[in-house]
This record gives structure tokens, C-alpha cells and sequence, in this order.
């Protein structure tokens, strides 16, 4: 699965919708669900997916999908 | 709410919650602007405030030489200092200014609370509790604290109501119940404000009281005491509360690396969040239109 795949999977799950229904510029601004204990659930399931804990910069960075496939590219090529 | 003592009621937030400035003689405390218009913002407070702003010397920085610090404002901090060693060397006393009294009581209002300074009748049982939970204070990096009611009384009386502000949330569907608290300071040289907020009734954790509420006090501080920028240093791993300013529109300007440690021992890293007015104009307007800011009472 490439890393839009999976980041598209991860927060489709920690916001608990359809992966289908998330809009490609979602972010923690535009959706609804896209609440405080989504985002830990995001967090939580990207440092289990990733393997290990993120690095607090990138912790700090996540705010939208795009930052999510950010992340994952990143610690892919790491 | 970095330092152990005395332990503050307001300096931390919990799973929203901000920082405490880590060089202020107290623990616990936040600070942070908000603005005007929008309905989230309490026109009649917003009036009062505004007269009593007019009624002092500008709501401007006052050449503190280190911001604002409630406790020596108390103590007449203003013009101690260098001031007070020259009249010493000197040999002549010289007069110490007359405290400045403290502002009138701030009160905003959003779709679904009220968030208005603290009066010793809003201190209760459920409120000094909050300061004694592991899990509340831990969300603030701090531990529990042994505060009395007395304690708490002592704590409200320290601020000001001009650079200082403690205001509590008070949920207007369930009978004006203070569930949480903001501490707030500005640092008038800078003119900056640092905000710290804590849910303290943990049936509100995840239910955007802060997204709410704090929108408001952004209004406030921004538009109403005029400051220029609004900062907040969670830790790192305070998962929520992280998420609470990026949803406002606050920027990661930086990490600070094992910057604090935590009520176990462990130095954890902590991030710096800064907000300046057209961030927040923009960021309010995104909000607004994607509904995530209530402009309606919950059902």
C-alpha cells in the first residue's frame, strides 16, 4: 500500500468514517470528527503502524491528511 | 504548573490545556488573547472592559521590565525594582505608587458557556478537587496538590483583571457548573499573552469546550485588551491539547528538546505555539465557515 493508501486508511479509522468519505484537504480544521480524541487515536495507530514512537517534530506537524502521507513518506525513507 | 509549589490551580491544562511559563515564580498558569466580534463574544463585557481599558493608561505596555507577574504587581511591583534601589543609594525614601485596583470582572459567552473571571463563591469542592487528580494535574505536567479552599480564595485574589485573568467555564446547559478554568497572563513590555486552560469535569474531555471557549478568549485578548501575539507551550506528548491549537490556527514555532520535567522524573520535550491576530482572523473564518466553532446552543 503506498503511503496516500495508508494514511487515507489511518485517519479514515481514527476519525471512524469511510475512507471514501474523507475529502482530500482534511484537516483538523474542516471535518467534524476530526476531534481532539480522533487525533490521539491518529497518533496512536501512525506510531503503531510506523513502528515506534514519531519524533515530537513530526508529532507537532500533523494537522491535516496531507501532513499524515507526509509523515509516512518520511519515516518510510528513514 | 511546572513549578511544585504553591501548587496553582490554574497553571495546566489537562487534555486541553496550555503551558505555564516556565520562569514564573508560580505554577500553573496559561495565558492567552482573544478578540471581539463574533457571537462569541459577550457584548456587554466587551463594553465593560472596554471602558475600563480607556480608563487606564492605554492597555500599553508599561516598561515592566519582566512582563507581568500578578504577584508583584500585588506587591506593588511596579516601580520597584531598579526604582526602589535608586531611592535607597539616594538617601531620600521615595514613595511608592499607589497600586493600580484591579480591573472589573471580564465575562464572554459562547453558544454553549460562559467564561468569566473566578469569584471566591466559584470555588468549590469540585474545583479544588480538580487540582488534587493525578489524572487532571499529569495532563499539565504537574502533580497533585494538597490546595484548601483558603489556599484557592488566596490564589483568585491574585489576579488582576488587567494582565491577569483567571476565568472559569461555566456550562450554561447544565446550570452555570464551573467545569474547567483558564489562567491567563500578559507580559506588557511584549505585550504578549500566555494562556493555560484545564477541563476539570472530565465528562467535558473531548467535546470541544476548549475549541469553543478559547475562541472566545482569543476575541478577547486580541481585539478587547489588544495584545499582539498569543503563545501556549504544552508538552509534546499532551496529545490534545496539541491538537487544540493547531485547530485554532496556532504555529509550531519550535520544540524545545527535554525541556521540562515531568511529575514521574522524566524530562519530556515540550513545543512552542504562537498565534498572531491575522492568524487567528484567518484561522476564526475557516472555523466559522466549517462549522467547528458552535454558533448555536447544543440541543
Amino acid at each position: 500500500m503506498n503511503p496516500a493508501d495508508r494514511a487515507r486508511k489511518l485517519l479514515a479509522e481514527a476519525l471512524e468514517v469511510d475512507p471514501a468519505q474523507l475529502p482530500a484537504d482534511a484537516s483538523v480544521t474542516t471535518m467534524q470528527e476530526w476531534d481532539s480524541l480522533a487525533h490521539l487515536r491518529l497518533i496512536e495507530a501512525m506510531e503503531r503502524e510506523l513502528s515506534g514512537e514519531l519524533p515530537p517534530e513530526m508529532v507537532v506537524s500533523i494537522g491535516s491528511l496531507d501532513d499524515v502521507v507526509r509523515v509516512i513518506s518520511e519515516r518510510a525513507l528513514a | 504548573m511546572n513549578e511544585p509549589k504553591p501548587p496553582a490551580p490554574g497553571a495546566a491544562n489537562r487534555p486541553h490545556r496550555d503551558r505555564p511559563d516556565p520562569n514564573r515564580p508560580t505554577p500553573n498558569d496559561p495565558a492567552r488573547p482573544a478578540g471581539a466580534g463574533g457571537p462569541l463574544r459577550n457584548q456587554a463585557g466587551v463594553g465593560q472592559l472596554r471602558q475600563r481599558q480607556s480608563a487606564q493608561p492605554g492597555g500599553r505596555p508599561q516598561g515592566q521590565g519582566q512582563g507581568m507577574r500578578p504577584q508583584g504587581q500585588r506587591a506593588g511591583g511596579q516601580g520597584q525594582g531598579a526604582g526602589g534601589q535608586r531611592a535607597q543609594g539616594g538617601g531620600q525614601p521615595r514613595k511608592q505608587p499607589a497600586r493600580r485596583p484591579p480591573g472589573p470582572p471580564i465575562r464572554l459567552e459562547t453558544a454553549n458557556y460562559v467564561v468569566r473571571s473566578i469569584e471566591h463563591g466559584d470555588v468549590n469542592e469540585d474545583y479544588r478537587d480538580w487540582t488534587h487528580d493525578q489524572e487532571i494535574m499529569a495532563g499539565v505536567n504537574s502533580a497533585p496538590t494538597q490546595m484548601t479552599i483558603e489556599d484557592m480564595h488566596k490564589y483568585v485574589d491574585r489576579f488582576d483583571n488587567r494582565n491577569s485573568f483567571h476565568f472559569g467555564i461555566f456550562d450554561k446547559n447544565a446550570g452555570n457548573r464551573m467545569i474547567g478554568f483558564y489562567v491567563i497572563y500578559r507580559d506588557r513590555r511584549h505585550n504578549l499573552a500566555q494562556t493555560n486552560v484545564v477541563i476539570g469535569d472530565k465528562n467535558y474531555w473531548g467535546k470541544a469546550v476548549v475549541l469553543e471557549t478559547r475562541s472566545a478568549v482569543l476575541d478577547f485578548l486580541f481585539d478587547v485588551v489588544k495584545v499582539g501575539k498569543i503563545w501556549g507551550n504544552p508538552m509534546v506528548r499532551n496529545i490534545r491539547s496539541v491538537f487544540n491549537y493547531k485547530a485554532q490556527g496556532f504555529v509550531a514555532e519550535g520544540v524545545l528538546r527535554r525541556h521540562r520535567v515531568d511529575p514521574d522524573g522524566k524530562r519530556v520535550d515540550q513545543v512552542m505555539f504562537g498565534l498572531l491576530p491575522e492568524d487567528w482572523e484567518r484561522q476564526r473564518k475557516i472555523l466559522a465557515e466549517t462549522g467547528k466553532l458552535p454558533q448555536e446552543p447544543k440541543k
